[in-house]
């Protein structure tokens, strides 16, 4: 019987020396262990822990969207849109098979099939642009090809699309590549527009998705404010069609159209021709897209500075709406002759007269009964001679060379008078003209009328920055611009003919020489200002035409536009005409064809 | 010779064997050990259970502010194409195409409202509006 006592019949043997190699290798495998061990999480603990925070812990931009842009009736001009890019990762593109892709991408993108080769073989980038921005068609077709390519990539980015084209382009301007305005309101306002850019510091998954379950910080975005233009689309619309016919008709190198409401100062309408297409403005020269001729192309005003020559006199107390001087057509004045445009005299003639028979001659000699100081300081007091103000990019402030300058010439008074020696913006202009329309009260021209950010908008207040001129003045200066606008439907005076027939409205044209190299070539520029109506104005226009060819003194190009204009926003202001304010063969409501 | 001998009563074993379980649970010793070790494992499964439903949540929150953002893209895109649709230019397309014409001056009618008459009806505040010819 076996009991627990009992000894064992069979004993297992084990070698001394095997039972001690496997202790020791056993011993060795726990050192390794406790070493490396020691290593990770003593010796190489803070570098390992940084580098796996640079990988998870990662910093996230939250792009803000850049304000949209609106003019007055609220129909949007410039808008971000979220576009597709089409991106490439060299490294993980199949080499063999990048002949092919190359050439099935040239066909989508329109780019030549070697340039995207070249992309796709350049392994020294880890990342590369192949074409920013798709069209929403041709992104739906590369988007297929994305599926079965690893190496292509999609990414959404902002894009500013201007859906009006080149309407109004050199007011709203534009924004460049890197999404920064660099022209116009765009460039103006570009600090309000775009925004700032928020962060998102988390640790993020493979997605770049941020894991919530460690502590995030967090820096909201905040999206550019959004603007509302005070430009009239009908009235921008009116203007920018009447001056690309004229420009077209008459083969000018450009012109400018500028319609300002003067009792706020707000652009009601401001157009230049040649004009750019603001969605494509590297297709342009820049000269084009970087300067608005309304505010940064300075000229010389030529006969509608008469206006500002005859105000001036009359707030001064220079002379009166009666006082006369002699007009032989020609005077001499420090040795130089000085002559109207025809050199035909009117002999005794007013202040109205200047304007109406726009005299050269009258012009200067009241300007010299007015004196240099009390002219310049008439000058700056009508905003000539620095910016407007005006929140537009790019504004000059033109050149007045006054009586304090050390090379100052007492001709430069005369000449001055009739709008020669001096340079000014159409800005400028228009705005002198608008001030005599609302009493001699000059008012800070705007273009942005409404600024809102999110639910919160500002709306811009009018400025006035002076009262150059007493409301007489203005008043008695406005009923001989109306007198010198009948004058053109009237030249004979019979008092019969209306430029507008069923309206009182003011106007007074100019022809300024163009200066090349310092001296005055052949070409002109025909320019219109006035007021419709005359009183109690809705809107100051100016009308400019550069270099028309088939018109010597500029005006029969300008005249007409301005006449086509004021018909139309006349009629658009629903303003009844008065049949008592036409003459026989007028129509009330058909302006005067001038010219044609 | 030694023997082990074993009493055959199951019922009277059981009854034995739980008047001496209290004994059993007397925290001593081991018994510390292994309550801590279960409370432990008890905390970290509430613990991990709140992780689990926070980063879920954190989930659906991203893929919320995915579909926000798809959303506001399809805005922007037809807010494009309505500014594009609105343009006078292309209003003036549809309008040629249609066969209308812009009125000429000739064409218009003012009708002046006497003064009692304005506010009632139209509403339209301005002199007079202009009316074309049948």
């Amino acid at each position: 019987m076996a009991t627990r006592t009992a000894q064992p019949k069979n004993l297992v043997s084990i070698s001394r020396w095997r039972i001690n190699t496997v202790l020791v290798v056993a011993v060795l495998s726990i050192v390794v262990v406790i070493l490396r061990l020691g290593d990770l999480q003593i010796v190489r603990s803070q570098d390992l822990a940084t580098q796996a925070r640079a990988e998870i812990k990662q910093q996230l931009t939250i792009l803000p969207s850049r304000g949209t842009v609106r003019d007055g009736a609220g129909n949007v001009l410039a808008l971000d849109v979220d576009r597709e890019s089409l991106y490439v990762v060299p490294s993980q593109v199949d080499q063999q098979n990048a002949p092919r892709l190359a050439l099935m991408l040239s066909a989508l993108l329109g780019k030549p099939a070697p340039d995207i080769l070249a992309v796709l073989q350049d392994r020294k980038r880890a990342w590369a642009p192949l074409k920013r921005w798709l069209d929403p068609e041709i992104a739906k077709q590369i988007e297929k090809l994305v599926e079965t390519e690893p190496a292509l990539q999609i990414v959404y980015e902002p894009r500013r699309v201007y859906p009006q084209g080149s309407f109004a382009a050199q007011t709203i301007g534009a924004v460049n590549l890197e999404n920064v305005g660099i022209s116009g309101v765009e460039g103006y306002y570009d600090d309000v527009l775009k925004g700032a850019t928020g962060t998102i510091t988390a640790e993020v998954d493979a997605q770049q998705n941020p894991i919530w379950i460690a502590p995030q910080q967090r820096q909201p975005a905040s999206d550019g404010a959004d603007l509302e233009l005070t430009l009239d689309p009908l009235i921008q619309h009116v203007i920018e069609t009447e001056l690309k016919a004229s420009v077209e008709k008459h083969q000018a190198s450009g012109g400018t159209i500028i319609v300002l409401d003067p009792k706020t100062g707000a652009i009601r309408g401001m157009a230049s021709y040649p004009t750019f297409d603001p969605n494509h403005y590297y297709d342009y020269k820049p000269e084009m897209y970087n300067i608005n001729p309304a505010v940064g192309g300075t000229y010389e005003p030529g006969s509608t500075f008469k206006i500002l020559t005859i105000a001036a006199g009359l707030q001064v107390h220079a002379f009166t709406p009666d006082t006369t001087v002699d007009d032989q057509g020609v005077i001499d004045r420090y040795d130089t002759e000085l002559a109207n445009f025809d050199s035909n005299g009117h002999g005794p003639i007013t202040p109205a007269d200047v304007l109406k028979y726009s005299s050269n001659v009258g012009a200067l000699q009241f300007n010299e009964m007015t004196g240099p100081e009390k002219f310049y300081k008439m000058v700056y007091g009508f905003g000539f001679g620095k910016p407007t103000g005006v929140d537009l990019a790019g504004e000059e402030a033109g050149i007045v060379h006054d009586s304090h300058e050390p090379n100052w010439s007492p001709i430069t008074l005369d000449t001055n008078a009739y709008g020669q020696s001096i340079a000014v913006t159409p800005l400028q202009l228009v705005r002198m003209v608008a001030a005599v329309g609302n009493d001699g009260k000059l008012m800070r021209p705007y273009i942005v009328q409404k600024r809102c950010r999110g639910n919160l908008c500002e709306t811009t207040e009018p400025k006035q920055d002076g009262q150059p001129i007493k409301p007489a003045v203005a008043a008695t200066v406005r009923r001989m611009l109306v007198a010198a606008a009948n004058h053109y439907a009237d030249p004979d005076g019979t008092g019969t003919q209306w430029m507008m027939p069923g309206y009182e409205v003011a106007a007074k044209t100019g022809t300024s020489s163009v200066v090349e190299n310092g001296v005055y070539n052949n070409e002109v520029i025909g320019s219109v200002v006035g007021l419709a109506p005359a009183e109690s104005p809705r809107y100051a226009l100016l009308v400019k035409i550069d270099h028309p060819q088939d018109d010597r003194w500029g005006v029969l190009t300008a005249l007409p536009v301005y006449e086509a204009i004021i018909e139309q926003l006349l009629r658009y202001e629903r303003i009844a005409p008065d049949p008592k304010l036409a003459g026989p063969g007028q129509t009330p409501g058909v302006a005067y064809r001038n010219g044609q | 010779m030694a023997v082990n001998i074993r009493q055959l009563f199951p019922l009277q074993q059981a009854k034995v064997r739980r008047s001496q379980l209290p004994r059993y649970l007397r925290l001593d010793g081991g018994r510390y050990l292994i309550a801590a070790a279960l409370i432990l494992s008890l905390l970290s499964l509430i613990s991990l259970g709140q992780t689990g439903r926070l980063a879920t949540q954190g989930y659906e929150i991203a893929q919320l502010q995915t579909e926000r953002t798809m959303l506001l893209r399809e805005r922007s895109a037809l807010q494009l194409r309505l500014s594009e649709i609105q343009s006078l230019p292309k209003i003036e397309q549809r309008a040629n195409a249609l066969n209308l014409r812009p009125m000429t001056p000739d064409q218009a009618r003012y009708v002046t409202v006497a003064p009692e008459m304005r506010g009632q009806g139209t509403g339209d505040r301005r002199q007079g509006a202009p009316a074309t010819r049948p």
